[in-house]
């Protein structure tokens, strides 16, 4: 029987066609058939007009019956048109409905009540409505659906434990109404079923929704907060594991796309004591989890949210995800940038967890968030880096590196700065650069830093390389030479940049090179001036007539000449040493012999200095490794010295002795000595103890720099000793030699 | 403004080469009377009782140079201090501006043509004395 079927029979049209008198119930505004019908049946059907007055009685009884029969008509056509929608409805809605007659039998049942109770519809059909009771509820709750309440004049509800055809029970919530004929008595009972376990679920995974969101909108909070990225990211992971009510949940981000690798980064949390706890946190079996969800990448790429039972999976898949005791999961894809940057993983030990549709968009919006902040966090690491890196570059440059702001403060200065002014952390921020800088030259007055900072900063230019003196906290002054430029934010200055050199070492080599180009022209020039000035008198031919004078002047230029030589050759040895170009032709050299040659070379020298040579007894066997010629040149320059600085009168000493290793030479003078702030730069070229004019002559600042750079040549090394006012003693150390001089070339060296 | 005569010339050099060749240059050539002394002290000595009309000094001399020389000169009591001439081989622009900024007339630098050194001292000492 169709539903349309039974209406008809229960309005007591059996013929199929609708009663023409009203059905008359009180309430019938509010019964579903009478809404069916579109309100009461007085308003559906059309008003009657009287009759015309012309017919006669049998017409005007015939023409009423035709009318009340298109009436009647039309109505049969509007119901059944309601009727199929009403149908249409019932058929498919998913709350249960079922019609049972006076007798509680089942007239009508829908598709959906049926199914809920595990029957067909034509087994039900006919059947008690107590078929759905079950045996095990409790009585007061499997009340019969026919007993209403004692005057059910509207609908009423309640609720009860059903069961269905296989014995499983559930829970229903029930509507009735009783449908009554026209004497007001009750005809069928209409209940609607609901299922209140389905309802229930339902209800929970809205509430775990509710509850997924709360998450998020704490997640959104948390990662744009200053928290420290991972920090965020586990609370949050708690609180929606709390919330989901899962065993675990884990996100794996991956630093390096495309495949899930060791560079991933795994933050989650485990209900606290769980199998997973214990297995997550011991990391277990996490290369095989990558290895699982590098299976499930492309399915992950293509942003499709894996979720289901663990039993559904392959045994393989299985046997990864056994150890960690999850039966269901949801797999939820992060992308950053449309790039599959990781996952986030959901997994419960309930095999029957359920993943509500939206659940899992609730889920999804969760790691889109996500996705924002490792974006965020990532441009903020990779930002955090390049400031460490430029940061670390101005922090260790040796150069000196400043900031000052309009009021001469520093913005910045680096650890070089620093070290080289002697100002802590503490004092740098009290400091103006009118207080440490000025202009290289003095004249330019200590305000020099002050305008040119403020010149700098109006942009009226001074920007470039300049020089300038820092005064350091102890008030040493130092050079320095460096760039400055300003810095603008909007097209308004806010600070002169500078970035300095300790020009010092720079200047002490200028300051010297000025004095070596200035001693060596004048030491060959003076030479020269004697040159000059006695060859133009011979060329004059004033004194043709004085021979003796002529050959004076001639001995004065080739005396002078010599003298040049010789100093051409000292710069020229020199040269040759600094470029380590110079050859020595090492051989046994007999110190005896060597020592008395260089003493008769120099007498006449120590003679027009009025100073005596003494060689102390040398032991004739001695004999050093050593180049013979550069050896007289060493004590050539040696003894030319100490003569020159030896008082009237006075002796130089000459000796020499073996020590276990060496030969050492000796020359002594008991001239002033040499002061302490000299000695360390005795040795270095260009370099003279006393370059102002009252220096003695003859000293290009060259000797000892050649001296020394010979013996070392030949693999010695030259002592000093010395003490103001009580002369000065030079040590020179040589290898021993071999027994016998050679007279063949000995090995050369370099 | 006349131009006192410059007949007496007292040459201050360490360098004994110099020594000869100037002296003989300003003598044969200039006509001067020269005297020379080898040192600063040598010249301490030797000025007040050889009474010079200019000096000739060298900068760079041991003990007491030009400079220092030229001071102490100064100092002597009863010495009507010459002008003064100095004779450099530090030839350096700086260094010249230097010795003429101390007191001295003029500066000679070293080597110097000595078919001209009186000439040249002659037209200093005219130059100085119509300024």
């Amino acid at each position: 029987m169709s539903l349309q079927d039974w209406i008809y029979r229960l309005s007591g049209t059996a013929s199929g066609r609708p009663d023409t008198a009203a059905p008359g119930g009180s309430d019938g505004e509010g019964s579903i058939v009478s809404r069916l019908w579109g309100g009461t049946r007085g308003e559906i059907l059309p008003k009657r007009k009287p009759a015309p007055p012309r017919l006669t009685a049998q017409e005007r009884e015939l023409e009423v019956l035709r009318r009340e029969l298109r009436a009647s008509q039309q109505d049969r056509s509007r119901l059944d048109s309601s009727l199929r929608m009403l149908e249409t409805a019932l058929e498919t809605m998913t709350m249960g409905v079922t019609i049972t007659d006076r007798e509680g039998r089942i007239v009508y049942v829908n598709p959906a009540d049926a199914k809920m109770h595990g029957y067909s519809v034509s087994e039900l059909i006919g059947r008690e409505a107590k078929v759905y009771s079950a045996a095990t509820a409790p009585v007061t709750q499997a009340a019969p659906v026919e007993v209403g309440p004692p005057d059910p004049r509207h609908p009423w509800s309640r609720e009860r434990i059903d069961a269905t055809k296989d014995g499983r029970t559930f829970p229903v919530r029930l509507i009735s109404e009783r449908v009554r004929d026209g004497d007001q008595e009750p005809v069928a009972t209409v209940t609607i079923c609901e299922d209140l376990e389905e309802r229930e679920s339902i209800k929970e995974a809205l509430a775990r929704r509710e509850r997924i969101l709360e998450v998020l909108a704490l997640a959104a909070e948390k990662l744009l907060s200053d928290a420290p990225w991972e920090q965020s990211v586990e609370e949050i992971l708690e609180r929606l594991g709390r919330a989901t009510g899962v065993d675990l949940i884990y996100i794996l981000q991956v630093r390096e796309a495309p495949a899930f690798n060791p560079k991933s980064v795994i933050l989650g949390w485990a209900t606290p004591g769980g199998a997973a706890e214990k297995a997550f946190s011991e990391g277990l079996g996490l290369p095989d989890r990558e290895d699982l969800f590098s299976r499930w990448h492309d399915r992950l790429e293509a942003g499709e949210i894996l979720y289901g039972r663990v039993p559904d999976l392959p045994e393989s898949e299985r046997e990864i995800l056994r150890p960690w005791g999850v039966h269901a999961f949801v797999v939820v894809p992060i992308f950053v940038d449309s790039v599959l940057r990781g996952f986030m993983s959901l997994e419960d030990g309930n095999l029957e967890r359920h993943w509500s549709p939206t659940e899992l968009e609730a889920l999804r919006t969760v790691c889109r968030t996500l996705a924002a902040a490792i974006q965020r966090n990532e441009a903020e690491t990779a930002l955090a880096d390049s400031e460490a890196k430029y940061r670390d570059l101005l922090e260790n440059a040796n150069d000196l590196i400043q900031s000052v702001s309009p009021d001469g403060r520093f913005h910045f200065v680096n650890r070089a700065w620093q070290e080289a002014l002697g100002y802590g952390d503490d004092e740098v921020p009290d400091l103006r650069v009118w207080d440490v800088a000025r202009g290289a030259s003095e004249d330019e007055g200590d305000g020099h830093s002050q305008d040119t900072v403020e010149r700098i900063l109006s942009g009226g230019g001074g920007e470039g390389r300049l020089e300038a003196v820092f005064v350091t906290k102890d008030g040493r002054e130092i050079p320095v030479e460096g760039s400055v430029n300003c810095r603008y934010v909007d097209g308004l200055p806010v600070a002169a940049r500078g970035i300095f050199r300790d020009i010092t070492e720079r200047k002490i080599f200028d300051r010297m090179t000025q004095e070596f180009i200035s001693t060596v022209s004048h030491e060959l020039r003076t030479p020269l001036t004697s040159i000059i000035a006695s060859l133009g008198l011979l060329e004059s031919g004033m004194l043709a007539s004085k021979p003796e004078r002529s050959k004076e002047l001639v001995s004065v230029a080739l005396r002078n000449s010599n003298r040049l030589l010789q100093l051409i050759n000292n710069l020229l040895d020199l040269q040759k040493l600094s470029a380590r170009k110079m050859n020595f032709r090492l051989q046994p050299v007999v110190i005896d012999s060597l020592l008395v040659e260089a003493i008769e070379d120099i007498r006449a020298f120590a003679d027009s200095y009025s100073i005596g040579l003494d060689l102390a007894d040398v032991d004739p066997e001695l004999v050093a490794s050593g180049d013979r010629d550069r050896l007289m040149q060493v004590l050539n320059n040696l003894l030319s010295n100490a003569i020159k600085f030896s008082p009237d009168g006075e002796a130089v000493r000459v000796s020499a002795w073996a020590t276990e290793e060496h030969v050492v030479l000796s020359v002594a003078d008991r001239g002033p000595g040499i002061p302490e702030e000299f000695r360390s730069r005795l040795f270095d070229k260009f370099t003279q103890f006393d370059s102002s004019s009252t220096r003695r002559s003859g000293g290009s600042g060259l000797g000892l720099s050649i001296v020394k750079g010979m013996v070392e040549g030949m693999d010695g090394h030259i002592e000093l000793d010395t003490a103001v006012d009580v002369g000065t003693t030079f040590h020179v150390y040589l290898p021993l030699g071999g027994l016998e001089p050679d007279d063949d070339d000995g090995p050369v060296a370099d | 403004m006349t131009v006192p005569s410059l007949s007496k010339i007292l040459l201050v050099e360490d360098e004994q080469d110099i020594q000869m060749v100037a002296s003989m240059a300003l003598e044969e050539l200039g006509g001067f009377e020269v005297a020379v002394a080898s040192s600063g002290l040598e010249a301490l000595a030797a000025a007040p009782s050889f009474g010079p009309d200019l000096i000739l000094l060298d900068v760079m001399m041991p003990d007491l140079d030009g400079p220092g020389t030229f001071a102490a000169l100064r100092q002597l009591e009863g010495f009507p201090m010459p002008p003064v001439i100095y004779m450099t081989a530090r030839a350096q622009n700086s260094e010249i501006e230097e010795y003429r900024s101390s007191g001295a007339i003029d500066v000679i630098v070293k080597p110097f043509d000595p078919m001209t050194l009186a000439s040249t001292v002659t037209e200093i000492w005219t130059r100085y004395h119509s300024s």
